[in-house]
């Protein structure tokens, strides 16, 4: 096994992981790709699910023996572990956290937080705190961030600017980014994907938007794809 | 025509409408404070005066516009004979308190004076229909708390407002130091309501057992938030946090987006509150 980590997600991510650790980071774009065996898989993907799933089997299988941190905000841990061999080695994640180099990176694991994953996730990475979430879509963070960019749409299709809704969340609610700043982090069809997987799991009113629906139509991009 | 001389009506003399006097006290404005209960008055003279003390030791208000401010500044429980350019009501949220007032309003004031709601929850459209003279005349103004610190004024235009009312509170505003924002007269404006996931997704997930409720700010803060939920409904008040959802979800007729959370009813029930009765869902004691 080599002491490099492999990422396959959203461009951003490499660099970001890479400040966190001392170890090699490979970025495979969207696709795996063939090589020597990583310490650590990464996969920030969201979706589609058959694409995600596909890609998953092929890395379990290319790499049997490595541990795979996935994306759990649009399908459930539970539900990727029965994709793969040997599934004790998944550990689920919010990509998201990540994209923002936020302090607190959020888990979902077996009932009890394997003590093995996280002193390997402690040990490859500094200044991440990890913390353990019930294994849920939408995890905790995309849980609300989505919901706050679906809400916002409603204000974008009644004609008003990007700029005044941010602004008007930044000064009225003192968050880090406006709603639309969101969208720019992550993209508009990711957050629609979030919003469909929880629609799917918890609900009518998390039914995306019909700007963000035609968004992802326009993309091409859909969680069943 | 607008009258020009720089007279500002605030009613209600709570935090809101001590508030806005400070704020306008603070740029050059003569206002009218109007409140009933005279020891309201008092308390809010006070806290004026430390408000603008307190500015202008950090510099956060110019000494030429505070100038004189305790001559520019009356007090009482009405306000007949005045002239002043707008009326800005920031009584409590009250479809019954605030209808009449706006009736009574609409009935003393020429169609010169601007008047302006405070709300942050009632649909301005219903204040209108209350206004029926001049109902043009009538849009929102709502400020955030703390009024002098918070630089958002969110401008509402109701279904009959006129566009030079959207204007006219632009610039007056701007001249406060504030960053005005038009938004649409629905439930919630657009800042309430664009931040109920932000409380409600937080409280379900509490319930569901996804992530406890201080590891769910912890969560938050560590992406940049200043605050996590919890902490936030604490230091706002788990009442009031309640009653805008309540609000909200009511006027949507009851879009389940908006469903208010058993979690903080029950809260209340308890009369944890948060910070104000020391206790919430952190302890202050």
């Amino acid at each position: 096994m080599s002491d490099m980590i492999a990422v396959f997600g959203p461009g951003t991510l490499g660099p970001i992981i890479q400040r966190h650790t001392s170890k090699e980071v490979h970025f495979w774009g969207n696709d795996p790709q063939q090589g020597p065996d990583p310490l650590l898989i990464i996969d920030a993907t969201l979706g589609p699910v058959p694409i995600k799933r596909d890609r998953l089997r092929w890395v379990a299988e290319q790499y049997p023996q490595t541990l795979i941190l996935t994306a759990s905000s649009t399908v459930l841990l539970a539900t990727q572990r029965r994709w793969i061999t040997n599934p004790e080695r998944m550990i689920g994640f919010d990509p998201w956290l990540m994209q923002i180099d936020a302090r607190v990176l959020t888990v979902a694991d077996d009932g009890e937080w394997r003590l093995f994953h996280r002193e390997m996730l402690s040990q490859i990475f500094s200044g991440w705190q990890w913390q353990k979430i019930a294994d849920q879509v939408g995890a905790v963070f995309a849980r609300v961030i989505a919901p706050l960019v679906n809400e916002s749409m409603a204000y974008v299709s009644m004609g008003i600017t990007h700029e005044d809704i941010n602004q008007a969340v930044k000064l009225g609610l003192n968050h880090p980014k406006g709603p639309l700043q969101w969208t720019e982090v992550f993209g508009i069809s990711q957050v629609g994907l979030v919003l469909q997987a929880m629609h799917r799991g918890m609900g009518e009113r998390f039914l995306p938007h019909p700007l963000i629906q035609r968004q992802m139509a326009e993309e091409g991009v859909n969680l069943d794809a | 025509m607008m009258n020009t001389d720089n007279l500002i009506i605030v009613i209600g003399s709570g935090t809101m409408g001590r508030g806005i006097a400070q704020v306008a006290l603070s740029h050059g404005f003569r206002v009218h404070l109007v409140d009933s209960v005279q020891s309201q008055r008092e308390l809010a003279h006070k806290s004026i005066s430390q408000g603008i003390g307190r500015a202008l030791e950090n510099g956060q208000v110019s000494p030429e516009g505070t100038l004189n401010w305790s001559e520019r500044l009356t007090m009482g429980p009405d306000w007949h004979s005045l002239k002043p350019s707008w009326v800005i009501e920031a009584i409590p949220e009250s479809m019954d308190l605030k209808g009449p007032l706006f009736t009574k309003l609409d009935e003393e004031f020429g169609e010169s004076v601007w008047l302006a709601s405070n709300t942050s929850s009632i649909a301005l459209t219903a204040i209108q229909g209350m206004a029926t003279r001049f109902p043009h005349r009538v849009g929102g103004l709502h400020f955030f708390n703390p009024v002098p610190r918070m630089a958002l004024v969110e401008v509402i235009a109701g279904m009959a407002t006129a566009p030079n009312f959207v204007s006219a509170a632009h610039d007056l505003v701007k001249g406060w130091g504030k960053e005005p924002v038009t938004v649409p007269d629905r439930p919630g404006f657009l800042v309430n309501r664009v931040a109920r996931p932000y409380y409600l997704e937080a409280l379900r997930m509490v319930e569901e057992g996804v992530v406890d409720y201080a590891d769910c700010d912890r969560i938050f803060e560590g992406a940049g938030f200043p605050m996590g939920p919890f902490r936030l409904m604490d230091l706002v008040g788990i009442d009031v946090n309640f009653s805008v959802s309540q609000s909200v979800f009511e006027q949507t007729f009851y879009d389940p987006r908006y469903r208010p959370h058993a979690l903080q009813q029950n809260k209340i029930w308890l009369g944890h509150l948060g910070r104000k009765s020391k206790r919430g869902f952190y302890s202050y004691e």
